[in-house]
């Protein structure tokens, strides 16, 4: 039998003990459920970011075939050009056709532009997005970086058309090497653990999330595909 | 009653209020174990999963979760199964804990959350 004293003293020493516990085996689920969201965030993240980048490839891909077109029907009207003035009485038809080639070029200048504005925008809306890459409640527990700094569009002109502005554009041959993301996160580990640093669960987290763009041609289908970083682990 | 029936009687109560309150704790702590031991297995699915979808096969990624697992947390006998339908991976896992209770759990991975597309679009 025991005294009230000592069932006193007892329930003051268990119940904190049990509190205590407890209370780290919420914290400790809270953390893995924690890990889950950051990782499926900075996925999110990426995959977003890609996303950005081709929509720009595929509106630059939905220009292509108009931009071919033009340049091609330039080039014609030049040779008949060139033709008419060697021609005799040919001159007459000449001014007509200089003034097409001339609206044909204004053509050129604005599908140039239109390209550099998809170009620029795809690049400072992908900026933007990569500023924030986690919600305010991870705010302190969460860092991390994004690869690359600067995004851009690995693209060029088509052989053909090397030497035209407002040229059709294609896939350059660093596409599949480059066109990616990588963002790399650190997730802090909670105080109350920070006394176990010896044991591996508790060290900080490194969460990584790599992805590319799959495309054969600016034309064609894409696909933003989370992917195994080059060389390293998941 | 005797001053002495009164005493035992004190000490009988005392005795089972702590009884009670240490069952109520315990119980809650078990609980609170497996609550735990489940979400713990919810997250590994999630990595089983998503790994599946970003590697392709399976045998790295059930290398790797099942050696997590029986490294890091008291999970033994634990047993992996995917299935990919319809756009998703769903990984079932089911482990004993603490070599006491056997526990499982899923998670099912969209496609939405390794890809897109320009279908999609």
């Amino acid at each position: 039998m025991i005294s009230k004293g000592q069932a006193l003293i007892s329930t003051l020493i268990i119940l904190p003990v049990l509190i205590f516990t407890s209370s780290m085996l919420y914290k400790s689920s809270s953390a893995a459920l924690y890990h889950n969201q950051i990782q499926s965030s900075i996925d999110n993240k990426a995959l977003n970011i890609l996303l950005i980048q081709a929509r720009a490839l595929e509106a630059l891909g939905k220009i292509n075939p108009i931009s071919a077109s033009i340049i091609t029907t330039r080039r014609e009207v030049e040779k008949l050009i060139s033709v008419l003035l060697t021609t005799p009485g040919g001159a007459v038809k000449v001014p007509p056709l200089l003034r097409l080639r001339t609206k044909l070029i204004k053509i050129q200048q604005s599908i140039f532009l239109k390209q550099q504005n998809i170009i620029k925008n795809s690049s400072a809306i992908s900026q933007k997005e990569a500023k924030i890459l986690f919600s305010k409640r991870f705010k302190g527990k969460v860092t991390a970086e994004v690869w690359p700094k600067i995004f851009k569009l690995f693209i060029e002109k088509k052989d053909e058309f090397k030497n035209e502005v407002g040229a059709p554009l294609k896939l350059n041959s660093e596409f599949n090497k480059k066109q990616n993301i990588l963002i790399k996160a650190q997730m802090q580990t909670e105080r109350f653990l920070s006394s176990f640093k010896n044991d591996k669960r508790f060290e900080n987290v490194s969460l990584q999330s790599f992805a590319q763009i799959e495309m054969k041609e600016l034309e064609g289908q894409w696909q933003a595909h989370l992917r195994l970083a080059p060389g390293k682990a998941l | 009653m005797t001053a002495l029936n009164k005493k035992g009687q004190s000490s009988i109560e005392a005795s089972l209020s702590v009884g009670l309150l240490l069952s109520v704790l315990l119980l809650g702590l078990i609980l609170a174990s497996q609550f735990w031991a489940k979400n713990i297995l919810t997250k590994w699915a999630a990595f089983h999963s998503r790994c599946i979808a970003v590697e392709g096969t399976s045998t790295f990624c059930e290398l790797k979760t099942k050696s997590d697992l029986k490294k890091y947390f008291y999970f033994k006998d634990i047993s992996l199964n995917s299935i990919y339908f319809m756009g998703t991976y769903q990984t079932k896992i089911s482990a004993t804990f603490l070599g006491l209770k056997n526990i499982s759990s899923f998670y099912n991975y969209q496609a939405s959350e390794f890809k897109r597309t320009s279908r999609d679009q």
